[in-house]
């Protein structure tokens, strides 16, 4: 006889791993293993695992479009779309959740895909730091107001 | 100070529950209240408390039943506090302001 899984998904936890703040995520995590043990207690493990891969994407779409969206400068707009589409993704696993479907494999390639663009624009702003530090500093000088000089007109 | 509709309802959670505020416990009050929001949100609305200084946070003890990993306990501050108490303040106002039918 299988012995009952007391683990939540591992697929779920890496990737909860790796789209985390490295400064939350301990307590994140620690927060889902607790909730994923009483509710495996509850109503059984197999649903239990479920909620936490619909918990674990929650968190990870709301991780990644708001610090993708900070770096981007993205409208209110956007993340609210960003965020019609996590739900909309959420509801869709909700329906057909099985670790194997589609829909859930579906929502992972578009979380990697959300945290390579991630990557991109970490680069891209690190390039530009880069850049703007080789430049001249082209402000006022020191005792010399940024003003338009006025020549004495004796 | 503008405090966002999530942010408020944690923040009220985090000041009932005093010393014992954490993300699952937060989670839990909020639900009792009928007020059921999901882990991500809740962690999101901590992150801009604590940015705005309104909570403090320190990594409590860790136990079997979380996999070995510890908490972080959240706690309002006084700055957090006034802030909670003005924002019901005005809505109150904003209550009493609205036409009586009777």
């Amino acid at each position: 006889m299988n012995a009952p899984r007391t683990r939540p998904p591992r697929f779920a936890t890496l990737l909860l791993r790796a789209c985390c703040t490295p400064s939350y995520r301990e307590e994140i995590e620690g927060d889902l293993h607790e909730l994923f043990e009483r509710r495996a207690a509850r109503m059984g493990a197999a649903r239990a695992g479920r909620r936490y891969t619909l918990e674990v994407w929650g968190v990870c779409l709301r991780q990644l479009t708001s610090r993708a969206g900070g770096a981007l400068r993205l409208s209110r707009r956007v993340r609210i779309v960003l965020g019609i589409v996590g739900v909309l993704l959420t509801m869709v696993a909700l329906l057909f959740s099985s670790d194997q479907h589609w829909p859930t494999i579906v929502g992972y390639v578009i979380l990697c895909g959300l945290g390579v663009l991630e990557v991109l624009v970490y680069v891209s702003a690190f390039l530009s730091s880069l850049k703007a530090l080789r430049q001249p500093v082209r402000g006022p000088q020191p005792g010399r107001p940024d003003a338009p000089r006025v020549r004495d007109s004796k | 100070m503008e405090l966002a509709g999530a942010e408020e309802w944690v923040l009220m959670a985090v000041v009932a529950l005093d010393e014992d505020a954490y993300g699952v416990s937060i989670h839990d009050r909020l639900s009792a209240a009928g007020a059921e929001t999901s882990l991500g949100a809740i962690y999101t609305s901590l992150e801009r408390l604590e940015q705005k200084e309104l909570v403090t946070s320190r990594l409590g003890e860790a136990s079997r039943s979380r996999g070995g990993r510890r908490k972080r306990m959240y706690r309002a501050t006084p700055r957090g506090r006034k802030v909670l108490r003005q924002t019901q303040a005005a809505r109150e106002r904003l209550l009493e302001l609205r036409p009586r039918t009777s």
